[in-house]
């Protein structure tokens, strides 16, 4: 008995202890890939179950097991909801040393770990991208309505997501909503003393606190994020598109106006005010600019995107907001359509063929006026919806939704989720983009590629004319995200393939590669 | 050496030695805590009263028009809501003696005891807090630290997983799991400075092993709920913060022995509570029977305690290095 390999030893002494090998799963497919390990889609095969696997890489680890792995497991092993991913086991492979040596003691640990996370189909990102599909209200509201009950879930047990985006709120066939990818999420306590990094939340998405230095911070980040997201999803597309933090802040400026100690009481004394402080008074002009919301929409949206974190309204509140109580009312998500699954990372051949066309429309195509990809929700009133856009040179028709990895544009393409954590404010950038966040590329060209004027067009929103830098390798095919926009790839592992899209004319630092769900996170 | 680990313990012993008589006699006068009544406990700790307000069963309503019905957002909300230690799973591994006492048959074989077996995990106990004092990390780390170690060896042999290498192991990996990370070169370091005997010379790649198996030995299960946790509330609410230190102090001690991994840690916290109000003399019946918990316990885990107490005075650097030896031999 002495010195049998340990993971057997495992299986004989008490089959309910010890993780279980990586053999009881049957890889269909790699779904992801990054510097960071793979993502693969697997059955489990005694049961035929079908989930999803997250690597997690750990050669060149200093320190053992990454403590950002650590975090992740023990937020996920301590939240239970039907609105976040479900973290079902943790399996391992033993490694070639193992395998042959088979003695416990004193061998080099080679085996992988993965995550089993159940399987989704669906990112509300690349859902909401799907050419030709339209929400409607109920469906907005159902998807917020879900997303805003996981939140106040993960807050209520003192978790902060810290990554609330398009791409990480993963939907099935069900239409069931659940908030993926807690890379990044933190414990946080009321009676913090602070000191959390501000290096956190995909750019777009991220709250002026957090832009100004703030190193205590709470629920009301995500908050933030959610009143993007929602705007998104009325408006059709994303609202505040930044590419660098200064220019963030200056787009929250414009729509929301420049803070102040009336609006944000305290806001003087934000690490970075003065820094960042706007040129002119500004304005707010949510309710100018999404006039075409109906009106408990934008009152609810007027909540969330209140600069004053501590006004901002809680999740909580949020769902008790008379949005979600008035006709349309939220649909059952059952009644949902089923989508057809949006993995087109399972077809790389098929990426191929898909890049050729593109490449082909693209010349034929170039002088036509630019299409939005995404349409607004199905309005009842009939109103206006100024979704076009603005302008600009994206002329690629998005109907067909290329699958190619985006070339890289710059940045490098490696995974950096480790460093806006680590990234004490001091090494705030002043300014420019050297966003250590930059790369993380989309599997979606369209999507990651230039955009082409994301104004509110029609609207007094200044549009903004997209940087030259926009058409890169690939740029030319329009679109208006920028890399984080990376949808579709729900089991995340986008930024290897893909990856590294990060600079020429998408949004720089916009989170980089966070856009795998479960995407896994290095030091 | 053992004897200035046992330095502390000691300590507290020759305070309380004194009056064990006198506690075991109170003891039983204190049975006036009604055996099945369920006291009510502050809100210190989070207690199993359904934190939840049964109105979140209520499944909302997708079809109706007739929304103010259900106008409550906390419709949607699932009937628990927030996690705490009842819905942990420091809670649902919590475990029974019998279990915790299992020596591995492969440590049998050596001719390990179920003595010799907890003496070894006494002794390991001691090298984590003498380690952490040196690597200076918080008294929760240690804690933590100490019951992945306990907690391993409910499912691992001491054969197969030296306990000198699985001590610090469990400091390193508690270190990150309670967000004080230390260097894993920063233990070796201190292990050689502390320790002459090769037998505990390991290296960091060795640590960096052990905790991908100490990982799966503990299932991935890295919260650890303690009794320190709103202690001093506690404490405040009983009128006995002048013996703060005192209990800290036999909460600390309570690492020495298995209890962390069979009683809920509130209940630890109100043993040593109870302990030290023996001691001081104090009468805090009435506030116990405030609490909504389950006093037999508490007066069984106080038992314990005192237990270990006088079975600590038994302890003999001898016996520790004779069970050490054991594991080393080759049969």
């Amino acid at each position: 008995m002495a010195g049998a390999a340990y993971g057997q030893l495992n299986l004989e002494e008490s089959p309910s202890w010890g993780s279980r090998s990586v053999e009881c799963f049957e890889k269909l497919e790699q779904i992801g890939e990054g510097t960071y390990g793979q993502v693969y889609m697997a059955r489990e095969i005694k049961t035929g179950e079908i989930v999803a696997l997250k690597k997690i890489r750990m050669d060149n680890e200093k320190e053992g097991f990454p403590i950002t792995a650590i975090r992740e497991i023990k937020i996920l092993k301590k939240l239970q909801h039907e609105n976040v991913i479900k973290l079902k086991e943790i399996v391992t492979s033993s490694g070639p040393e193992v395998d042959e040596h088979g003695k416990s003691g004193g061998h080099k640990y080679k085996g992988s770990i993965y995550m089993v996370f159940e399987y989704m189909d669906h990112d509300l990102t690349g859902l909401s991208d799907r050419p030709g599909l339209r929400f409607t209200i109920p469906q907005i509201k159902c998807y917020m309505r879900q997303l805003l009950t996981g939140l106040h879930y993960c807050h209520v047990n003192q978790v902060l997501h810290r990554d609330i985006k398009g791409s990480n709120l993963l939907i099935d066939n069900e239409g069931n909503l659940k908030l993926a990818d807690f890379g990044l999420a933190r414990s946080y306590s009321t009676d913090h003393k602070g000191n959390l990094t501000n290096r956190v939340i995909t750019l777009w998405y991220r709250p002026p606190e957090l832009l100004l230095g703030a190193t205590r911070y709470g629920p009301s980040v995500d908050m933030w994020s959610v009143g993007c997201i929602f705007a998104e999803l009325l408006h059709g597309k994303p609202i505040l598109t930044g590419k660098n933090e200064p220019e963030q802040l200056n787009k929250i400026y414009e729509l929301c106006g420049s803070p102040d100690e009336i609006n944000w009481p305290g806001v003087s004394r934000t690490p970075w005010y003065s820094k960042f402080k706007p040129s002119r008074q500004m304005k707010r002009r949510v309710r100018d600019v999404f006039r075409h919301f109906d009106r408990n929409a934008l009152e609810l949206l007027e909540k969330m995107l209140t600069l004053d974190p501590s006004q901002r309204i809680s999740a909580k509140d949020a769902l008790d907001a008379e949005y979600f109580w008035t006709d349309p009312l939220p649909c059952d998500p059952k009644s949902l359509p089923k989508y057809e699954s949006s993995h087109e990372f399972q077809t790389k051949k098929k990426r191929q063929q898909q890049r050729q066309n593109e490449e082909m429309a693209k010349r034929q195509k170039v002088q036509h006026p630019q299409q939005h990809t995404r349409l607004p929700p199905v309005q009842q009133s009939g109103q206006p919806q100024p979704q076009h856009w603005a302008g600009g040179h994206n002329n690629h028709p998005m109907g067909n939704n290329p699958g190619q990895p985006p070339l890289t544009a710059g940045g490098p393409s490696h995974h950096q989720y480790g460093k806006p954590r680590a990234a004490g404010p001091n090494r705030y950038p002043p300014g420019g983009n050297p966003n250590p966040t930059v790369g993380g590329g989309g599997y979606y060209p369209d999507r990651s590629a230039g955009q082409g004027g994301v104004g509110f067009s029609g609207g007094p929103y200044p549009p903004q004319p997209r940087a030259p830098g926009v058409s890169g390798p690939r740029g030319s095919s329009g679109g208006y995200a920028p890399p984080n926009y990376t949808q579709n790839v729900p089991y995340g592992g986008g930024s290897g393939a893909g990856g590294g899209g990060g600079g020429g004319g998408r949004g720089p630092n916009v989170g980089g590669n966070r856009n795998q769900p479960y995407s896994w996170q290095q030091q | 050496m053992i004897q200035d680990m046992h330095q502390s313990i000691e300590i507290i012993y020759l305070i309380l030695s004194p009056f064990f008589k006198l506690f075991r006699h109170k003891k039983k006068k204190t049975c006036a805590f009604h055996p099945h009544r369920r006291y009510n406990l502050s809100s210190a700790f989070s207690l199993p009263s359904p934190p939840l307000p049964r109105w979140c069963s209520v499944p909302p309503s997708h079809t109706t028009g007739n929304s103010k019905k259900w106008r409550n957002f906390c419709a949607f909300l699932p009937a628990t809501m927030a996690t705490d230690f009842w819905t942990s799973t420091h809670y649902k591994q919590l475990l029974d003696q019998e279990d915790v006492d299992v020596v591995h048959s492969l440590d049998k074989e050596r001719g390990i005891t179920l003595e010799d077996f907890k003496l070894i995990k006494l002794h390991m106990t001691n090298y984590i807090v003498r380690l952490a004092q040196n690597v200076k990390v918080r008294q929760r780390v240690v804690a933590t630290a100490v019951t992945y170690m306990r907690r391993a060896y409910t499912r691992r042999s001491m054969v197969e997983y030296d306990p000198r290498l699985v001590a610090p192991t469990c400091l390193y990996l508690a270190s990150k799991a309670e967000e004080s990370t230390v260097q894993a070169r920063l233990l070796v370091f201190y292990i050689k400075k502390l320790y002459a005997d090769e037998k505990y010379r390991y290296e960091i790649k060795e640590i960096l092993e052990m905790e991908m198996k100490i990982l799966e030995a503990l299932n991935y299960y890295l919260v650890v709920f303690h009794p320190y946790r709103a202690l001093s509330q506690l404490l405040q609410d009983a009128g006995m913060s002048d013996a703060t230190q005192m209990i800290w102090g036999l909460i600390n001690d309570t690492y020495k022995m298995d209890l962390i991994l069979i009683y809920p840690p509130h209940l630890i916290a109100l043993a040593c509570i109870y302990v030290a109000s023996m001691f001081k003399d104090k009468d805090n019946t009435s506030w116990f029977e405030q609490l909504r918990v389950d006093m037999n316990m508490v007066e069984k885990i106080a038992t314990e305690i005192l237990d270990f107490y006088d079975y600590h005075k038994t302890i003999s650097e001898e016996k520790v290095n004779a069970a050490m030896l054991k594991l080393t031999m080759r049969m």
